[in-house]
């Protein structure tokens, strides 16, 4: 039997809400923050049912409006900083350890394209060339964001990314 | 989270990091009801609406009173950029001659000074295969009729176009059906005024195409990927893409196994390329530190790993292999922070020599444009780095934009182009990088050039 549109769309939102909820955390390093994107993201959808449920890939257009909205949101606070001063990043997050906490406070500051390409990469799955097309970039500028998203992190939480590279000299002779 | 996670972090990479802290915060309880949204959207018009429209309003009426009236080429404020400026052929190309245009630039490859080829795109429009014979003076849209329906992408993979141009007029593409999620190639033999579908679709997203003259082909073909997996399987044709034959298959699945001597199903492929109908390499990122090259003796049916003698670190980036004979090869390698690398090969792959570059230790990942194995092309930050003698003496150039978010592609030591994908130009210099000039692409749909 064909479901309503209702029901439809209540399936899709149980189905994807999770996952969606947790890339915008990632993103925006705030949980209120996260929840109004994400809600304002399926207001989007519900709102453009008839031709989102068409469509190819509907996960894909929710992350790409999730993320317009949260480039938005980092513009304004942009604004706020420069007007402000400083500007922290909201840490206090219940239900997490604080390492899930200095993996997420770091990845706010990286660049939003370096953030969402890792977060597409690391977090939501996508290949690199998944990821390319769904940030309407080329796979070799994606890879170049990854890439430096990565050392950045790596840097930021003291992951040691030079011994690798430095063993295998050693090992070479 | 596992107690281990917090006590050894050196032992877990960025991505396993990031994604422990995405999956903890799928167990959040956020809170929100599907009913939420619906019963939101029935209060018609809603407060939040209403708020967005006014903003929208307002921002297309700045924008139309402050930005639409601005010529496009003051956007780049030509005098403040020396030469570069001065030297400029602003040039577009769309048969609509202002405004902004909804194309970006998202790969470029060129053949010679002379001869290259652009993909445009952008969101909600349709990627766009443009060709120039005279150095990017005027452009011609070739788009194949059949990768010009919905969704058909014809870059993504590789590192530019997922294609071969082996001449000015012969030239093989792969389109990524992205509804069906399997890939078309296309063939032309005079300079894309005509194309032929070639053989049957094939699954996946085209990763990487590579054909020699005689009409032996490689596909690489991304069989889709999850957390740092990307499995590929690689088909061969001998007629020029008439028939395919898939010759390995990397494990799906790290507990599942691929065709045996298939290439790894862990990192990123980005790049095939053979040097006979049997020699060939490919070319991987491979996070947190293992092989970035392989190469078969079979014509693609087993791949060995090289040893570099080197782990690359996490963000290491390796661009496809060059070779310009079956003895003398070269492979770019950017490992940010610890160095910056040419290996080149002068006996087939027996041996490979690492070269530094003056990019050194940069913190940001460089591009490194390895045009053959004797000229290399390295950007980082504001400087170029050029060399034609592999590495022996450099000329060091600085750029009046940061190149740090642009791709390059040069066809010689002085000849090259830059192009951002947020953009809709691209940067052209003939001079090793001293000055450039930009040509623009506007306008929903590209008229024909002045060929």
């Amino acid at each position: 039997m064909e479901l309503v549109p209702e029901e439809e769309f209540s399936d899709f939102f149980e189905r994807t809400q999770r996952k969606l909820l947790a890339q915008a955390y990632l993103l925006t390093g705030d949980r209120q923050d996260a929840q109004d994107l994400v809600q304002e993201t399926y207001l989007r959808a519900w709102r453009g049912w008839g031709r989102v449920a068409g469509m190819d890939s509907p996960e894909a257009w929710l992350r790409r409006v999730l993320y317009n909205l949260a480039v938005g949101r980092w513009r304004r606070l942009a604004v706020r900083r420069s007007r402000n001063g400083s500007f922290d990043v909201p840490l206090s997050v219940p239900g997490t350890s604080i390492g899930h906490l200095d993996v997420v406070k770091v990845l706010q500051s990286l660049p939003p394209k370096q953030r969402q390409a890792l977060v597409l990469t690391a977090f939501v799955g996508l290949s690199t060339a998944e990821a390319a097309k769904e940030m309407r970039a080329s796979e070799g500028t994606v890879r170049v964001w990854v890439s430096r998203a990565r050392a950045r992190v790596a840097e930021a939480l003291g992951l040691d990314v030079l011994s690798a590279a430095r063993k295998g000299e050693a090992d070479a002779g | 989270m596992p107690a281990d996670e917090r006590s050894r972090p050196e032992e877990r990479s960025v991505d396993e990091l990031v994604h422990a802290a995405g999956a903890a915060a799928t167990e959040f309880d956020w809170g929100l009801r599907a009913s939420d949204v619906i019963n939101d959207t029935r209060r018609s018009p809603s407060k939040r609406l209403r708020r967005g429209l006014a903003v929208a309003l307002l921002v297309a009426a700045i924008v139309a009173v402050f930005v639409a009236p601005l010529p496009q080429l003051h956007l780049f404020g030509s005098k403040s950029h020396g030469a570069a400026g001065a030297t400029s052929t602003s040039r577009p190309v769309g048969s609509s001659g202002g405004g902004t245009s909804p194309y970006s630039v998202l790969a470029v490859h060129f053949l010679s000074s002379h001869t290259g080829w652009v993909v445009t795109g952008g969101p909600g429009t349709q990627d766009r295969l443009l060709v120039t014979a005279n150095g990017g003076q005027s452009w011609r849209d070739v788009t194949p009729p059949g990768a010009d329906r919905d969704n058909v992408a014809l870059i993504s993979p590789g590192p530019t176009i997922s294609g071969t141009f082996l001449s000015a007029s012969t030239w093989w593409i792969g389109g990524s059906q992205t509804i069906t999620g399997r890939i078309t190639v296309y063939e032309t033999t005079d300079g894309g005024r005509t194309w032929q579908q070639r053989g049957r679709t094939l699954p996946g997203t085209a990763d990487s195409l590579f054909f020699l003259k005689d009409g032996h082909g490689w596909l690489e073909a991304d069989n889709g990927a999850a957390m740092g997996w990307n499995p590929v399987t690689i088909y061969g044709t001998s007629n020029g893409a008439l028939t395919w034959t898939e010759l390995s298959k990397s494990p799906a699945m790290p507990a599942e196994k691929g065709t045996p001597g298939a290439l790894q199903g862990g990192c990123d492929k980005t790049g095939l390329t053979f040097v006979n109908n049997t020699a060939g390499w490919a070319t991987m990122d491979c996070p947190g530190g293992a092989e970035v090259l392989a190469s078969t003796n079979d014509g693609g049916r087993r791949w060995s790993p090289v040893d570099l003698h080197v782990s690359p670190p996490a963000g290491a980036l390796a661009w496809p292999a060059v070779f310009s004979s079956p003895a003398s090869g070269a492979v770019g390698l950017a490992m940010p922070e610890y160095e910056n690398l040419v290996y080149t090969t002068t006996n087939g792959g027996s041996s490979w020599t690492a070269h530094s570059t003056p990019a050194g230790r940069a913190v940001a990942s460089a591009f490194i444009d390895v045009v053959s194995p004797t000229v290399w092309v390295v950007s980082s930050g504001t400087s170029l780095y050029v060399t034609a003698d592999a590495g022996h003496s450099w000329s060091t150039v600085r750029t009046f934009f940061n190149m740090r978010d642009y791709e390059i592609d040069f066809t010689s030591a002085q000849n090259g182009w830059a192009w951002n994908i947020d953009q809709s130009f691209m940067r052209h210099t003939t001079n090793g990088g001293r000055t450039w000039s930009t040509s623009y692409f506007v306008g929903q749909r590209v008229t024909h050039g002045e060929q």
